[in-house]
């Protein structure tokens, strides 16, 4: 997994109220779990939800045991949080003609991730992102977002079913 | 792609990589003066710990002297060389001790003498 490493002693201070030490941990963790929003909601929702997230960890830190956990114990409460909003308001509404461009365009010129994306599940494009982005195993996936290892599989597959399709056949 | 679905286009991965890695719009440095501003202290202040301390202090004196005005001090239960003790209340007495202040104890009947106050 790979999660930026944790200064535990950091974890411990922001636990025990040092907010200096909280803003250092989150900025640490800030592109990483940015780019997790980024597949999941639009871009210009991403930054917001991740601030929002980080707020609600600040929080709910006193409930954090293994202070090591801390950058998994985030992913999860950024990842549900991101699920939520995409879920509550639809962000990524479908495009009509989604393609990704014309069929005859080069593979490259044809692969637009946000809008393949689009095509997808909330839970779908968080399975993808931590398997593809951070090469989390199905157990740390499935811990992070609350689900069996086996649906973790379902969710995988699927999206990876749907986006194939989509670029080898340049539809929508 | 094989049945299980896993290999997904390469370039796919790769561009999307790419796209995930896209410059923030708020850098680290922005996202720790937001944070800064907007995440509550959590830390007991210690001046508020005092006055709470300061107040229960001061509660507990004033119990102690109600108590003892609505039951003046009974006659001595004990009477020593240096000191008379009065009961005052259900759970107060009052020491009177020869070239010392006069000290109330509060009394935990169930376990024998707890405290004092003044």
């Amino acid at each position: 997994m790979s999660v930026v490493e944790d200064n535990t002693d950091l974890v411990r201070r922001a636990k025990a109220g040092d907010r200096e030490a909280f803003s250092e941990l989150a900025a640490a963790h800030w592109r990483r779990l940015l780019a997790l929003a980024r597949s999941i909601v639009t871009d210009l929702e991403a930054e917001d939800v991740v601030q929002e997230a980080l707020i609600k960890a600040w929080r709910k830190l006193g409930s954090l045991r293994d202070e090591a956990a801390f950058g998994a114990w985030l992913t999860r409460i950024v990842a549900n949080a991101t699920i939520s909003r995409a879920r509550r308001r639809r962000f990524f509404d479908p495009i009509d003609g989604v393609a990704v461009a014309a069929a005859g365009a080069s593979l490259d010129d044809r692969i637009d991730v946000q809008r393949l994306l689009v095509q997808l599940a909330p839970r779908q494009r968080a399975v993808l992102h931590l398997t593809i982005i951070e090469g989390m195993t199905d157990h740390e996936i499935g811990d992070a977002l609350g689900i069996s290892t086996s649906s973790v599989r379902a969710h995988r597959l699927r999206g990876r079913r749907r986006m194939a399709e989509m670029v080898k056949g340049g539809d929508g | 792609m094989d049945k299980n679905g896993n290999d997904l286009v390469p370039e796919l991965e790769e561009r999307w990589r790419e796209w995930s890695q896209l410059e923030p719009a708020i850098g680290e440095e922005q996202l720790r003066r937001n944070l800064l501003e907007r995440i509550p202290d959590r830390r007991p202040r210690p001046r508020a710990r005092l006055a709470l301390v300061a107040a229960a202090a001061s509660l507990l004196a004033v119990l102690i002297g109600v108590e003892s005005i609505r039951r003046p001090p009974s006659p001595p239960i004990v009477e020593g060389p240096t000191e008379v003790v009065h009961e005052t209340g259900n759970n107060v007495i009052l020491v009177l001790r020869e070239g010392g202040d006069p000290i109330y104890l509060a009394v935990d009947r169930s376990q024998g003498m707890k405290g004092s106050g003044q």
